[in-house]
């Protein structure tokens, strides 16, 4: 049987085209298209998860693909990374140190008392959840008081500009695994650069989960969670705020702040273990704290803190041989991409006449087979 | 005078078509020539994770650069770049220009000068939100303590 | 607000590059350049069609100057390992360039040969092999023998060796690995 050609589809697709758009701007006679600066702000959490998920820190294509895709997160996404693979690599920053963020949220579960001390800044952790029905009238006027109402009330509470690692202080008790100074001059593993060959270093795994989509990073660590694993997290310390972006002056060579990302950054403490050395022999040291980190683009907790769990689970897995799917490396790194899985989920829409007609063909040959062989028999 | 490293951070947040208006009337009848290729493109962020203090990459931002050389009609000579994180090289280019005005003090630098101090007062203007926003969410443990009295508290 | 030479531009950039490819296909056909930039040299125009910050660049006989390096922003490297080298053909060859290997033949080195005049000239070579008819006649004036000989060594292992791109003053022509030329 020939090839079916496939004509006639232009017009269909052009016509596609257009009911998408007008669907966008169909409303009453009031409607007005959608600014950025709404997106950025009142959509504040849906803007991070595009910007972690698409890859790159571009807050104002963040915005426009959230509103060219009409909110579908995984098409926007999708929109940004093909943006940035159309853009020049110019550089590689030096190493970044978290420490410096300018933090707007920062809590502990695993310490009451933290140096610096607990900040909730914005959460809903501790909302109700009932629908806030006087925002489905919500004015301008009651809108703009809003942000002068608490511009108005003056804090005098000092607060410094940097805050400590909680697990420095658990590090200095000798709770946790000393970290070597390494003096490695390895390049972390570039997932932009190169595909995902098992087994990946962590630097992989954790690149590959930094901009990973955020359902089914959270699916996997909550399979953990609740027993496919054993690892008990506690989180030490969880951050939200901005980091300033550093870059040598080209002509000075002094660093320089060239701008700031918004980043979400967890660390977990995990159950505690002997320590081995790489031969897995017990290294007769005290047994220590595991840890697990995540971080991301934006503000997302759900995602930072899954991350971290994975991170966790993942080193376990790859230390003890996997004995669930959250912590085999190729289950979570090649199922958590969100462009990867869309992109083979939206394809199965795509014509597959050919194929399908050869399994037409093939199952009523079986059947004529079968009808055959019941007559003759 | 403030710190040449903060000059980039300072300007960026003033609005694009203010900063653009001065550098294009400061420059007007100078020769800018580039000395290396003005650019718009990604940088890759390296941070340093705090668990095992490994490198990883976070993510791509982006990013813009211009280097150039500037001669004034009274022959003076001077060179600024600049790198900022922001998509448009023509940023760049005038971040570049207020480089170049501000360390050699070319004529109208005062002017730059004034622009770098309003970014310094946004800069600051953002600080003080974002410490209000933590002062306003601290919590008091000390009054969880009094509401508890008579029960030990393991600290850490 | 700043002028860039338009051999800088995207449009020379891709111009440039479709050329190229030209060259690389039909090895020993000469091309010319669509923009001979006015301050630069024609070498600098090539290799800022082929350099990037992620490879890069040799330059063994010093001819590029310290503010070229600048416009090129490309990684400096010893011509034992750089992915380009751009070399003075009347110079004598004194490296061994990257191979490459069987696993990955294309991770060598690309010579960009800077020739005196292309298609006249006392050096004739004889080139058969994919993408010639027969054969072709290249003529070039400025290049020194051992640069064939050298290349001959170079490219005995087939896939792994060198592609050469010759330029003069307003053209280029190409001799890639699977060329073979004989000198008459």
């Amino acid at each position: 049987m020939g090839y079916v050609a496939i004509k006639g589809g232009d017009q269909a697709i052009e016509g596609s085209k257009q009911v998408f758009d007008y669907l966008r701007t169909r409303n009453n006679e009031t409607a007005t298209p959608l600014d950025n600066n709404i997106i950025e702000n009142q959509l504040r959490l849906l803007h991070s998860r595009v910007l972690s998920e698409g890859g790159v820190y571009h807050p104002r294509l963040a915005s426009l693909a959230i509103k060219q895709s009409q909110g579908d997160t995984l098409e926007a996404a999708f929109a940004l990374r093909a943006f940035r693979s159309t853009q020049p690599r110019l550089l590689e920053t030096p190493v970044h140190d978290t420490s410096n963020m300018r933090i707007t949220r920062r809590i502990s579960s695993a310490f009451k008392d933290i140096s610096g001390g607990q900040m909730l800044g914005a959460t809903t952790d501790y909302h109700l959840r009932l629908m806030r029905m006087d925002l489905l009238d919500e004015s301008p006027e009651k809108f703009r008081a809003i942000t002068k109402q608490w511009l108005e009330k003056t804090s005098i509470k000092e607060i410094p500009d940097t805050f400590p690692k909680v697990l420095d202080s658990l590090r200095a008790e000798g709770l946790l695994p000393p970290v070597e100074q390494k003096t490695d001059t390895q390049s972390p593993f570039d997932i932009t650069r190169e595909p995902l060959i098992f087994p990946v270093t962590r630097s992989a795994a954790l690149a590959t989960m930094t901009r990973a989509e955020q359902g089914s990073l959270l699916a996997i660590a909550y399979s953990n969670m609740r027993g496919y694993g054993d690892v008990h997290p506690t989180v030490a310390e969880l951050r939200v705020g901005y980091l300033p972006v550093c870059l040598p002056h080209p002509i000075t060579g002094e660093l320089c702040e060239i701008g700031e990302v918004e980043i979400t950054e967890c660390e977990v403490v995990a159950m505690y273990e002997e320590q081995n050395d790489d031969n897995n022999n017990s290294k007769n040291n005290k047994p220590t704290f595991t840890l697990g980190y995540g971080a991301c683009f934006g503000h997302n907790e759900v995602k930072a803190i899954s991350m971290a769990i994975l991170d966790r689970a993942l080193q376990k897995g790859i230390k003890d041989g996997p004995s669930n799917p959250s912590e085999d490396p190729e289950f979570v790194l090649l199922h958590v991409d969100g462009i990867d899985s869309m992109g083979f989920c939206t394809h199965y829409k795509m014509p597959h006449y050919v194929t399908f007609q050869s399994d037409m063909d093939r199952l009523r040959a079986t059947q004529e087979n079968s009808n055959a062989r019941e007559s003759s028999l | 005078m403030i710190q040449r490293t903060n000059w980039i951070s300072a300007l960026k947040t003033l609005p694009f078509n203010e900063l653009l208006a001065t550098t294009t009337e400061l420059s007007s009848n100078w020769t800018l020539r580039p000395k290396s290729l003005p650019q718009s493109g990604l940088g890759m962020l390296k941070i340093k994770e705090s668990a095992f203090n490994e490198k990883f990459y976070l993510g791509e931002f982006c990013l813009s650069s211009a280097w150039l050389e500037v001669t004034t009609p009274e022959g003076l000579v001077a060179e600024g770049a600049a790198q900022v994180m922001d998509d448009r090289v023509e940023l760049a280019e005038a971040l570049a220009l207020c480089d170049a005005i501000l360390s050699a003090q070319l004529p109208g630098w005062e002017q730059v000068s004034t622009m770098v101090e309003k970014g310094l007062s946004l800069r600051e203007a953002t600080r003080t939100d974002r410490k209000k926003m933590l002062a306003d969410t601290q919590v008091d443990f000390s009054l969880l303590d009094d509401a508890d009295k008579g029960q030990e508290h393991v600290s850490n | 607000m700043l002028a860039i030479d338009p051999s800088w531009q995207p449009e020379a950039q891709q111009a440039n590059f479709r050329l190229l490819l030209d060259a690389m296909s039909y090895p020993g056909k000469y091309l010319n350049l669509n923009y001979v930039p006015k301050d630069y040299p024609i070498a600098l125009t090539i290799l800022s069609t082929l350099l990037d910050a992620q490879v890069s660049l040799a330059d063994p006989h010093k001819l590029l100057k310290d503010e070229d390096w600048l416009m090129l922003q490309t990684k400096s490297e010893h011509q034992d390992n750089a992915n380009y080298i751009l070399c003075d053909a009347s110079q004598i060859p004194d490296f061994t360039p990257k191979l490459g290997t069987l696993k990955s033949p294309e991770q060598s080195a690309t010579l960009i040969l800077v020739v005196d005049t292309l298609g006249v000239g006392e050096l004739q070579l004889k080139l058969t092999g994919a993408g010639i008819k027969d054969h072709k006649t290249l003529n070039v004036t400025g290049m020194n023998k051992k640069w064939l000989t050298m290349r001959n060594e170079w490219n005995c292992s087939f896939p792994l060796g060198v592609d050469f791109i010759l330029i003069d003053k307003t053209q280029i022509a190409a001799l890639p690995r699977t060329t073979k030329v004989e000198i008459n």
